[in-house]
C-alpha cells in the first residue's frame, strides 16, 4: 500500500522536474528566438564545448597536416625521382649538344680549311693511335681506295700532323710529325729561312740547319716549304720557343712548339695529289 | 683451340691498347696488356703454338704501332724464346715471382726496342723518357696478377675443348711378339 502511495508520489515529481525543464527551455527557445546575440546559455555552451572543439580541431588539424606531409612526401619522392631521371636527361643531351658543337666546330675550321687549299684533300677519322713510347703513329679510317699514297701530308686547320706512311684499302697509317723519324721541309715565315723539321717524341719539334748567323727570334712563325716536294707551301707548323745559343758548329738547335694539338686529333686532312682523288 | 683463342685476345688487347686507353687522362699511365699476354704464353703453351701466336701477334702490332714493320715479331718471339727457357729451367711458374719477371722483361723490352729504334732510325734520336718506362713497367706489374687470372681461366676453357688431331697421329701399334 505503501508502496504504492511512495511510487506515485515520485511519479509526480519527475512530472513535475520535466515540466519544469521543458518550461524553461521553451522560455529559452522564445526569449531567443529573433535574437541576434548568444544569450548567457549559449555562451555558457559555447564555453564549455570551445575548448573541447578546440582540442578536436588541432588534432584532426595535426593529423590532416601529417597526412598531408605524408602524401607529399611519398608525392615528392616520386618527384624527386622523376626531376633526378629529367636531371639525367637533360645532363646527358646537355654533353651531347656539346660534344656536337665541339664536332661541328672543329668539322667548320677543317672543311674552312679545305676550301682555302689549293690542292684537293680527304678528309679522315683517327681510329687508333700507338701504343708504344717510342713511337708517334695513328691509323685513320681512309685507305687506298681512296686514293691515299704512301708519303702524302696529313694538316688540320690548326697546323701540319704529318704523312702517310703506309695504307691498305681501307686504312692508312700515320707518321705524326712530332716522331723523332719524321723530317719536314720547313721555313721561318718571317726571315725565309729554311730548315729541317725533325720530332723529338716528346711533343716538341727539332728545327735543325739553321745557320748561326741567321736572324730567328722567340716567338717565329715556322711554315711549311714547297721545296720539300711534300708539303704545300705556307701551312702552319709551330712557333720557335727555345733558342740554344751557346753551341758549337756552324747550326744553331731550335726547339720549335706545335701549333697542332697532337693529344686532341680527331678529324685529320689528307692532302691528296690531284690525280690520286677517286670520285 | 688455345692458339685461336689467344690471338682472338691478343688482338681484342691490341685494339683495347690502341683504341680506349689513348683516351684516358695521361695520369693513369698507358698499360700495355698486349704484354702481358705475350709473357703469359711461353708459361703455358708449347715450342711451335705459342711462337706461332707470339709471332703473328708481333705482326699484328707492327700494323698498330712503331714505324719498322718486323720489329715486334722478332722481339716477341725473343721475349717468348727467353721466357720459355726460364719458365723450364727455374720454378717461376708461381704467382708471386710473375710479377717482377713481367716487370724486367719489360723493362728489357723498352730497352731493346729503343736500341732498335735508334738502330734503324737515319740519324733520328728518340728520347729515352724514365718517368713513362717505370710507369708503364709498374702498371704491367701491378696488372700481372689480374691479368694472368684471367689469361688462365682461358687458357682452362680453351683448353677442354681442344680438338684431337687424330688424322695425324700415328695409331700405336700393339707389341706383336707379347702373346
Amino acid at each position: 500500500m505503501r508502496n504504492k502511495k511512495g511510487g506515485k508520489k515520485q511519479h509526480n515529481y519527475a512530472l513535475i522536474i520535466f515540466g519544469l525543464v521543458l518550461s524553461i527551455l521553451f522560455i529559452l527557445v522564445v526569449s531567443t528566438v529573433g535574437r541576434k546575440e548568444f544569450g548567457s546559455s549559449h555562451k555558457f555552451l559555447l564555453e564549455i564545448i570551445g575548448p573541447a572543439q578546440s582540442v578536436i580541431a588541432r588534432a584532426t588539424t595535426f593529423f590532416s597536416a601529417m597526412t598531408d606531409d605524408y602524401t607529399a612526401l611519398i608525392n615528392v619522392r616520386e618527384e624527386n625521382r622523376q626531376l633526378k631521371d629529367e636531371l639525367q636527361k637533360a645532363w646527358k643531351q646537355n654533353i651531347e649538344y656539346r660534344e656536337a658543337a665541339a664536332t661541328n666546330e672543329g668539322l667548320k675550321r677543317l672543311l674552312q680549311f679545305k676550301e682555302a687549299l689549293p690542292v684537293p684533300t680527304l678528309s679522315a677519322q683517327i681510329i687508333g693511335k700507338d701504343p708504344s713510347i717510342w713511337f708517334r703513329t695513328v691509323i685513320v679510317d681512309q685507305g687506298s681506295n681512296d686514293g691515299v699514297l704512301k708519303g702524302m701530308p696529313v694538316a688540320t686547320s690548326t697546323g701540319i700532323v704529318g704523312q702517310v706512311l703506309g695504307t691498305s684499302p681501307s686504312y692508312a697509317k700515320i707518321l705524326l710529325a712530332t716522331d723523332p723519324n719524321s723530317a719536314i721541309d720547313v721555313m721561318l715565315q718571317r726571315t725565309r729561312t729554311r730548315g729541317i723539321l725533325k720530332g723529338q717524341g716528346n711533343g716538341l719539334y727539332e728545327l735543325h740547319y739553321v745557320l748561326k748567323n741567321e736572324d730567328v727570334v722567340l716567338g717565329d712563325l715556322v711554315v711549311t716549304s714547297e721545296q720539300g716536294g711534300i708539303f704545300p707551301q705556307g701551312l702552319s707548323v709551330g712557333t720557335v720557343s727555345r733558342i740554344y745559343k751557346d753551341q758549337r758548329g756552324m747550326f744553331r738547335e731550335i726547339d720549335v712548339e706545335p701549333t697542332t694539338d697532337f693529344s686532341k686529333l680527331e678529324n685529320v686532312l689528307i692532302i691528296m695529289k690531284k690525280n690520286t682523288l677517286t670520285p | 683451340m688455345p692458339v685461336v683463342v689467344f690471338l682472338i685476345i691478343g688482338a681484342l688487347l691490341l685494339v683495347l691498347q690502341t683504341s680506349l686507353i689513348p683516351m684516358l687522362p695521361a695520369w693513369l699511365g698507358k698499360p700495355e696488356f698486349l704484354f702481358l699476354l705475350i709473357v703469359f704464353i711461353p708459361s703455358r703453351m708449347g715450342v711451335i703454338p705459342g711462337a706461332s701466336v707470339a709471332f703473328l701477334l708481333g705482326i699484328l702490332s707492327d700494323v698498330y704501332s712503331g714505324i719498322y714493320l718486323g720489329l715486334f715479331p722478332i722481339t716477341y718471339l725473343l721475349i717468348f724464346f727467353v721466357l720459355k727457357g726460364i719458365y723450364r729451367f727455374v720454378a717461376v711458374n708461381e704467382t708471386f715471382y710473375q710479377a717482377p719477371i713481367v716487370a724486367v722483361a719489360y723493362l728489357l723490352t723498352c730497352g731493346g726496342i729503343f736500341i732498335a729504334a735508334m738502330l734503324l732510325g737515319d740519324g733520328s734520336q728518340p728520347q729515352w723518357t724514365w718517368d713513362a718506362v717505370l710507369v708503364r713497367t709498374l702498371l704491367v706489374a701491378i696488372l700481372t696478377m689480374p691479368f694472368f687470372s684471367l689469361f688462365d681461366l682461358c687458357w682452362e676453357k680453351s683448353a677442354v675443348h681442344q680438338p684431337r688431331w687424330r688424322l695425324f697421329k700415328r695409331k700405336k701399334r700393339e707389341n706383336r711378339f707379347r702373346n
